[in-house]
């Protein structure tokens, strides 16, 4: 037997040098600790960002949980470590090691991250590099970890083509299952990594980079997107759960020391979000809609809460206030859980005033205000975006939680949409104005004044959107507008809040990047960019020194507005949804035509349920509002 | 109904902070589900009050809780659920009923038993020549860095025992009686910079700590006298 590694030893004499050493412990209540001898596979969750990020993701707890009910196999956490703890490792020699069993990662037969978010690139690379895991797929042999990724940019993940050896499109319950046997199957019968990577493209759902050769035209598109084995499947559909109420749900989540970003009981309500705007990728790869039935939602809420010792429940899916039976599930926990201490949460709301009134019901008071998201300024750009909200359901929104006692109001808002002008953003300003009137007419002079946030977006163009065909506008156009609506808004009692435009220019290039946009990546980490989603540690700088240096065009990727005919470079990647479908969607959007969500109105054909042999599935047996 | 609690704070629970260790307890508490009582309000808090919070990287066999209960339960079935839910390293040692209208443990503190355990390299009879040297010092005086800024405190008077144990395996060890509680205040690793700074044997003194350890708490009963927890 193998001597297996622990590095508790060497990390315990330096844990008191760095900052909240309590992410690194690995054992907090319900972790899972296994010998792995007696497994036949290991596999490390990594999530490329701080601890307190990724233990407030699901997908990561339901991964955990898949993995570790199987008695053959183990499943630990690894996050990023934060920067005082990454110089220390390296200064120390200490490789990136998995939290449960504190062994080396690179000793870890599968290591998979999940791909939440564009800016968490570099750190994927610094924790192979801390992992001593060659960061290029070509270089890893049966020595090294299979290292894998899924997760919502697992529907564009060219920018990582090159570093990962599989990709699972979709949701993982299933194909978790499939690809821990085929690993444990390519141990026992000594499969060399192109064996192993030739099988798993064959499982449906699983897209593997390196079995694909993309050609180029003279202008930088792409040629063709092309298997380079008969076996591999030219293009890669999703995966979906048909029936949530089918699934083993994760009731004994890790409970944190630290005090994390969701420190609460999740209960999934839904899948899926068939709103249609147009901006939204999770909109697009979550379809479609698929409900927990409310006595599974009960159940689930109340071994939780038995089993973590949380105090609050939060109910999540895209948009809590769309679950068909949100109401009537809400009275439920409160009625059996209010007396012994035990709050709800809804962590999105709907611009509309049910949706504040089932704020009102859990009692949301005690959080600090309400925040509702319009997207745009006027009803002609929200008619573009598909955001079905109308200036009168915010202020009737906003004029229910004045009543209700709400004093603080949060908007959020983008800007640099497709067809905007000066005119939408001032509209943006107006709106506020008119919630500000809405306070003094609901409340007169009395009590505090009301405050009132925007915050503003810049737009990023999405893979598998409507509107990724668009091209985002230049940096300085964004800067400008940002300006505009800065003047517009003449009341100073108005907090406007913006995020720094750069950040968003740099998601845009990953978002829609093709696999030469890797060299970028890892020449922008080469040059010490690490947790650029983090304000303070963004290096813009170091991006465009990244992008000269490997001759790659950032506007070509953010900039460019795409021809209708173009081959996109995650073509062969579907998430259900027809090319065709979002077409349309864009030109319906251009001409300020709205489409209706398919649980109320008629099927949009988006292609979803055929491709995918699944369907909607509503379990309320009420009405969900409109 | 009123039970005291004496837990130990042992192994990897030492990197866990006061705070977090504070939420720890209130989720087993939740997860044990024991009548504990809950205060009013928007966000209810189960009632429970700490003697003191231990330094991050300390460990402990004097962790005094006290915790309110709406039900009567025998403080042995309080102790036997609690420690069935508590996280690796956390343990209830002690269990007992006490006088629901006695006052805090925090407000009766008074001095804390610690003990400092420094790496084998350091040696015994540096360690006593620093001590001989600061014994003769009119005044003790160490750096307190507060809210506020950093300031000077003379602690000459707030140390109630030294002891040196030169003989144990592990690296010498110093037994220190300092005041503790809301009033007065010093914490071990004040001392032990405090005599790094003195004898010409121990420079870098601070940096040579293996290991901070609370081993006991003394409280001033309603009489004025010196006594250990359970009896105020």
């Amino acid at each position: 037997m193998p001597v297996l590694t622990n590095l508790m030893p060497t990390i315990g004499q330096h844990l008191l040098k760095v900052e909240k050493p309590a992410r690194y412990l690995g054992n907090e209540w319900n972790s899972v600790h296994k010998d792995h001898h007696r497994v036949a596979v290991t596999m490390a969750l990594a999530f490329p960002d701080v601890y307190e990020v990724g233990m407030s993701h699901l997908g990561t707890k339901i991964l955990y949980h898949e993995t570790n009910r199987r008695d053959d196999a183990v499943a630990e956490r690894v996050f990023a470590p934060w920067l005082d703890m990454e110089q220390l490792m390296r200064r120390e020699a200490i490789p990136l090691f998995a939290l449960e069993s504190h062994r080396p990662l690179r000793e870890f037969d599968i290591v998979g991250f999940t791909l939440q978010y564009e800016l968490t690139y570099t750190n994927i690379l610094n924790m192979l590099d801390l992992a001593g895991i060659p960061l290029h797929q070509a270089e890893r042999t049966t020595a090294d970890p299979l290292v894998i990724a899924g997760g919502p940019c697992a529907f564009n993940p060219e920018p990582l083509a090159p570093f990962l050896d599989l990709v699972a499109m979709g949701e993982g319950e299933e194909v978790l299952h499939q690809i821990l046997d085929l690993v444990i199957q390519g141990k026992r019968e000594g499969w060399d990594r192109p064996e192993l990577l030739l099988r798993a493209a064959r499982i449906p759902g699983i897209y593997v980079p390196s079995l694909y050769r993309i050609t180029y035209h003279e202008d930088g598109t792409i040629a063709g997107i092309t298997p380079t084995h008969p076996a591999v499947p030219p293009r890669v559909h999703k995966r979906v759960v048909e029936d949530l109420d089918q699934l083993d749900y994760p009731t004994a989540p890790i409970v944190s020391f630290l005090d994390i970003v969701h420190d609460r009981a999740m209960v999934e309500v839904f899948r899926g979000c068939t709103r249609g705007c147009r901006f939204c990728q999770a909109g697009t790869i979550y379809r479609p809609v698929r409900e927990r039935s409310p006595g599974e939602v009960q159940r689930l809420a109340r071994e939780l809460v038995e089993r973590t010792g949380h105090d609050e429940i939060s109910l999540t899916s895209l948009a809590t206030g769309d679950y068909s039976a949100v109401e009537k599930t809400i009275r439920q926990l409160l009625g059996e859980h209010a007396g012994s201490g035990v709050g709800i949460s809804l962590p999105s709301l709907r611009v509309d005033a049910f949706s504040v009134d089932l704020a009102g019901l859990v009692q949301e008071v005690r959080k600090t205000g309400l925040t509702f998201a319009p997207e745009a300024g006027t009803q002609r750009l929200r008619d573009v975006i598909n955001k079905q909200v109308t200036e009168e359901d915010l202020l009737n929104a906003v004029g229910a939680a004045f009543e209700k006692g709400w004093d603080a109001v949060k908007l959020y808002f983008m800007l640099g949409l497709p067809t905007e002008t000066d005119e939408d953003l001032r509209g943006i300003a107006r709106l506020a104005g008119q919630v500000m009137a809405k306070h003094r007419a609901v409340k007169g002079m009395r009590g505090r004044p009301p405050r009132v946030t925007i915050s503003v977006a810049a737009f990023v163009p999405k893979a598998h959107t409507p509107f990724q065909w668009f091209g985002q506008l230049p940096l300085e156009e964004l800067r400008r507008k940002q300006q505009v609506l800065g003047e517009a808004i003449s009341d100073r009692r108005i907090k406007y809040n913006y995020h720094d435009a750069r950040t968003s220019y740099i998601e845009a290039v990953l978002a829609r990047g093709d696999r030469r946009v890797a060299a970028a990546v890892e020449r922008a980490w080469e040059l010490g960019n690490r947790f650029d989603g983090w304000t303070e540690q963004f290096r813009f700088d170091n991006w465009l020194q990244a992008f000269t240096d490997t001759g790659v065009d950032p506007a070509f990727y953010a900039g460019r507005e795409r021809r209708p005919e173009e081959i996109l470079p995650w073509d062969h990647l579907s998430a259900g949804v027809e090319k065709d479908f979002l077409w349309r969607e864009y030109q319906q959007a251009l001409a300020g035509g709205q489409t209706v969500d398919c649980r109320w109105g008629a099927c949009t054909a988006c292609g979803v349920c055929p491709a995918l042999a699944v369907e909607v599935l509503l379990k309320g047996g009420e009405k969900g509002a409109d | 109904m009123r039970i005291r609690a004496r837990l130990e704070k042992a192994g990897p629970a030492r990197y866990i902070s006061h705070l977090d260790f504070l939420r720890a307890l209130e989720r087993a508490l939740r997860r044990a589900r024991l009548p504990i009582a809950y205060s009013e309000g928007f966000n209810p808090h189960p009632r429970l009050s700490f003697a003191s919070a231990l330094p991050l990287g300390a460990t402990s066999e004097a962790e005094f809780i006290d915790l309110l209960l709406r039900e009567d339960l025998s403080a042995t079935e309080l102790q036997h659920r609690l420690n069935a839910q508590l996280p690796e390293g956390i343990r209830v040692a002690e269990c007992r009923e006490v006088d629901e209208a006695a006052d805090s443990l925090a407000a009766r503190l008074e001095r804390c038993t610690w003990e400092v355990t420094f790496l084998p390299q350091v040696e015994p009879a540096q360690l006593q020549l620093a001590l001989d040297e600061l014994s003769h010092q009119r005044q003790w005086i160490v750096i307190k860095e507060t809210k506020k800024g950093r300031r000077e405190l003379d602690i000459r008077q707030l140390v109630y025992g030294i002891e040196l144990d030169g003989r144990s395996g592990s690296g010498p060890v110093l037994r220190l009686q300092l005041a503790c509680g809301s009033k007065d205040n010093v914490r071990p690793e004040h001392f032990v910079e405090l005599l790094g700074s003195f004898g010409r044997g121990c420079p870098g003194l601070a940096q040579r700590v293996r290991h901070i350890h609370r081993q006991a708490i003394w409280c001033r009963d309603a009489g004025g006298r010196l006594t250990d927890a359970w009896s105020v």
